[in-house]
């Protein structure tokens, strides 16, 4: 097979994939069913005609300029990684542009291109340098013990032997052909045909005293003339297209290193088999780009020039959709987000099982294909999703401008539509839910919210009364309750009922004995009394607002609301165990 | 103590605008109050569903800043509560005060009681201090009506937070009048607006809401000006929502402090984030009176 084949074929595959990733963009969906294919593809086309002839597009000229090709915001964010990033990105282009495409790119710009002359030869090791620099920030930051680091996934480690391959097998290939006199035999047959024996011997003996290649027959020291000789012979023949062999300062040196063995290597096979581990390396590197993380080289910018002129507020909700699945492509795994999660030090104290942001994507693509998630799966990303706190620090920091709180928001409705009880909504973490009430549908608002009540509710029903009310098992209770529970701190109630009208929950029903279940005080006679299944299954117990009215003038110092604050971590603490053991069984 | 200014989810979220705003208003008001990394949320969604979660997040945070050698600032009322809150149960239990140190190790952090929660409203009342804030704002509200909101967590429970008296507080008071406006009394001032039930209870929340709103207008007040942005943003929400379904009975808008001290101070209503078609027509200071006052050229 030639190597042209090779080239059209890795360049097919590499072509075929990315047409397969973008039809997942306008195919997936984190469980909105809104929009047809054909409508989101129409709207794309609609919204990128908008915006091209808007007074948008400056803004977006900025951000690709700005952020995706300068990369300004991963600059803000960490210079340090900007820096690794840059090299490599920077590096590998050049590399690219000046040696892989050098035959088509070079002569565009120099009248006189051989690869052996400067500042071709210079500006590969030079660029070559910028990466294998940059590739070793990165496997320092990876290796680096930081425990707010999320792991390293065979993704990254892929993308980062790919390059490291390519850069190795490069360097050893040039250092192998600095060395070899095969090569130099060839060269002098070409270029330096017409010269005598003689003066061919001074040329190698020039060559293996100056530029390092390695001859079997020639060895130092030369004497003055014979080197002189050779110089003349260079001057006549090789300098005007092959500049000194050191200004490939990272191969002459490699090669420096395999001299001793430079014998083993010499000969075309070991050449060849060199070339092409170089070669296919990059066409593997480039058949395999649209299904690995270097996808990002078109998907980030992408993400970049997208988010800085689109809005949930203002945009079509079709384009919206098609967003969030091209946002799950452009991520780059960098763990930026994760690094400044304001859940990121509890997670590592207290491990619910619960993913950090960096984490998830990998199965919110999973879930975007519409593949049902594995039980486990699917409470492991509920889990981190409903405890975050919507800071948006992810999406302020996130490198590649993905809106990772929108897409938080996305999924973990379109998780909450499944049945399985979240306590986490009874917290004000549903504030965010509520603001965003008109993004989400009527009959899905509410239902998390009931079926997180009823959850506690079946969970304390069997305490039932009559039941003895002090049995140990229901004593068992308080294992977990707070000190002003256990110390029942409200034994010096006396049911004076200035808490119930001190509430302001309380005002705002009609009849709040029947909205509420239990009033403020009947509350805290419920607790004394241990009728368990009454407190856990009152309304008052959620619809407390914690504003501590009743605290503050309780004539007795109750901690009328710190028990109520108690009581909501029993409910929760004794139900989500029963909630994920039931969970573990479906599984 | 130095200062260390703490930002708050809600506003991170949801008023950006004026979260990046705050630290003109701060710069403009010559507060020395620096720019503070790392710290995560104060916990408050936590306290009803894990408590060692909450103590946890907010025995961190107060941790950094004892690192620092500074107190935290906040303009948000709940995120100073439930930070006081957490200072209190850390003096007291001393399982919890292990517990905390104990995992904070693991960043090299620790927590001995140094640092402490200041609300915004305080810092102001010591530095400038009122006199120097009137000379600073030079009355640019004068004859505008504003009805103070603390928020529960800013004076609830009193003997945690001991920030004012719960039930005649002032100091919001003295810092909205320093700015030439009037504080009117209202019956609900001191009542719940109903924003943590946001998403749990949407019909009990909306009303408690509604009730201050209604109250606010009673009091013929311009606009709520509240210590909170999450107590902010129920009054907006509510309005808007209210306004939008019967009318324009609703139509008394709120402030929160940094926005109201920002419109004093004279910066554009873009900056602060505040939609202005919602304000009564003359509130925002024609702005070069505003900018002769504070001596900006």
């Amino acid at each position: 097979m030639s190597k042209a084949t090779m080239v059209y074929i890795a360049l097919l595959i590499c072509c075929a994939g990315t047409a397969f990733k973008v039809s997942t963009w306008f195919r997936y969906s984190l469980g909105s069913k809104k929009f047809t294919a054909l409508e989101r593809v129409s709207a794309a086309v609609r919204g990128i005609l908008l915006t091209v002839f808007s007074p948008k597009f400056p803004t977006l000229l900025k951000a690709f300029f700005v952020d995706a090709i300068l990369q300004g915001k991963l600059f803000r964010v960490s210079a340090r990684k900007w820096t690794a990033h840059f090299l490599i990105f920077g590096g590998f282009t050049m590399l690219l542009l000046m040696h892989a495409l050098g035959n088509y790119v070079n002569p565009l710009v120099f009248s006189n291109y051989y690869a052996t002359l400067n500042p071709f030869l210079f500006l590969r090791n030079f660029f070559g340098v910028f990466v294998i620099i940059g590739l070793a920030i990165a496997v320092y930051n990876r290796m680096h013990r930081d425990p707010n680091r999320p792991p390293t996934n065979s993704m990254d480690v892929y993308t980062i032997l790919i390059f490291a391959a390519i850069m190795v097998s490069g360097i050893f290939l040039e250092s192998v052909k600095i060395t070899s006199i095969s090569v130099f035999r060839d060269m002098t047959e070409e270029y330096a045909a017409g010269e005598e024996e003689d003066s061919l011997k001074a040329l190698e003996a020039y060559w293996v005293e100056n530029y390092g290649v390695v001859s079997p027959q020639l060895a130092g020291p030369f004497s003055p003339e014979m080197l002189a000789a050779g110089k003349a012979s260079n001057s006549a023949n090789c300098a005007q297209c092959h500049a000194p062999a050191q200004w490939a300062f990272m191969d002459y040196g490699v090669s420096r290193l395999i001299t001793p063995v430079a014998g083993w290597f010499d000969g075309a096979p070991a050449r060849s088999a060199l070339y092409y581990a170089h070669f296919l390396l990059c066409l593997l590197g480039l058949a395999y780009l649209p299904f690995s993380k270097v996808f990002h080289l078109f998907t980030s910018p992408l993400s970049i020039v997208v988010n800085s002129v689109m809005d949930r507020a203002h945009s079509d909700p079709a384009n919206l959709v098609t967003k969030q699945m091209l946002e799950l492509d452009a991520c780059t795994h960098c763990g930026m987000c994760t690094r400044h999660c304001s859940m990121a030090f509890i997670t590592s104290i207290m491990p619910k099982g619960h993913t950090l942001p960096s984490e998830r994507m990998s199965p919110l693509k999973l879930l975007a294909t519409g593949r049902p998630l594995s039980a486990r799966d699917s409470l492991v990303i509920q889990e981190g999703l409903s405890h975050c706190t919507n800071c948006t620090q992810c999406t302020i920091v996130c490198p590649v401008g993905i809106n990772l709180q929108d897409l938080w928001f996305s999924v973990r409705e379109t998780l909450l539509e499944r049945d399985v009880p979240n306590l986490q909504v009874l917290s004000p973490c549903s504030v965010y839910r509520g603001m965003r009430k008109d993004e989400i549908d009527d009959a899905c608002y509410n239902r998390p919210v009931i079926n997180a009540r009823k959850a506690i509710a079946e969970r304390f029903g069997s305490f039932h009364w009559p039941g003895t009310a002090y049995a140990p098992s229901e004593e068992k209770v308080l294992d977990t309750a707070g000190v002003h529970l256990k110390h029942s701190a409200n034994a010096a109630c006396f049911s004076c009922v200035t808490c119930t009208n001190a509430c302001p929950v309380v005002r705002t029903h009609q009849q709040p004995a029947a909205a509420l279940d239990l009033l403020p005080h009947q509350l805290m006679q419920a607790v004394k009394l241990r009728l368990w299944d009454v407190v856990f299954g009152s309304k008052m117990l959620w619809d407390c607002v914690g504003c501590y009215q009743c605290q503050e003038y309780c004539p007795m110092s109750v901690p009328i609301a710190d028990l109520i604050f108690e009581l909501r971590n029993v409910a929760v603490s004794s139900t989500a165990g029963d909630i994920s053991q039931k969970a573990q069984e479906n599984l | 103590m130095s200062l260390v200014i703490f930002p708050c989810c809600v506003s991170s979220s949801f008023m950006g605008d004026c979260e990046s705003a705050t630290r003109v208003v701060i710069d403009k008001l010559g507060v020395e109050i620096e720019d503070g990394s790392g710290f995560n949320c104060c916990g408050y969604p936590y306290k009803g569903v894990d408590f060692k979660a909450f103590v946890l997040m907010s025995g961190r945070n107060l941790a950094l800043a004892e690192k620092k050698g500074a107190d935290l600032v906040t303009t948000c009322g709940c995120c100073f509560g439930t930070t006081k809150q957490a200072e209190s149960v850390l003096k007291e239990d001393s399982g919890l005060f292990e517990y905390v140190n104990d995992a904070l190790k693991k960043e090299g952090l620790v927590y001995t009681g140094k640092s402490t929660a200041r609300h915004f409203i305080e810092v102001l009342l010591s530095n400038p201090g009122i006199p120097s804030l009137k000379d600073k704002l030079g009355g640019v509200f004068s004859g505008k009506k504003v009805a103070t909101h603390y928020g529960c967590k800013v004076l609830r429970p009193s003997s945690v937070v001991k920030f004012d008296n719960p039930f005649s507080p002032t100091k919001l008071d003295d810092l909205v009048e320093a700015t030439g406006a009037e504080s009117v009394s209202w019956s609900q001032k001191l009542e719940c607006c109903g924003a943590p039930l946001m998403g749990v209870n949407d019909v009990t929340s909306m009303q408690l809401a509604k009730n201050k709103l209604e109250s606010a207008k009673q009091a013929k007040a311009d606009v709520i000006c509240t210590a909170c942005p999450f107590c902010y943003l129920q009054f907006e929400r509510t309005r808007d929502i209210l306004s939008r379904e019967s009318g324009n009975g609703f139509n008394v808008p709120s402030l929160s402090l940094v926005q109201l001290l920002g419109l004093a101070l004279g910066l554009d209503k873009g900056t602060l984030g505040i939609n202005g078609a919602a304000l009564p027509p003359g509130f925002i200071p024609a702005s070069r009176n505003v900018r002769a006052a504070v001596g900006v050229s």
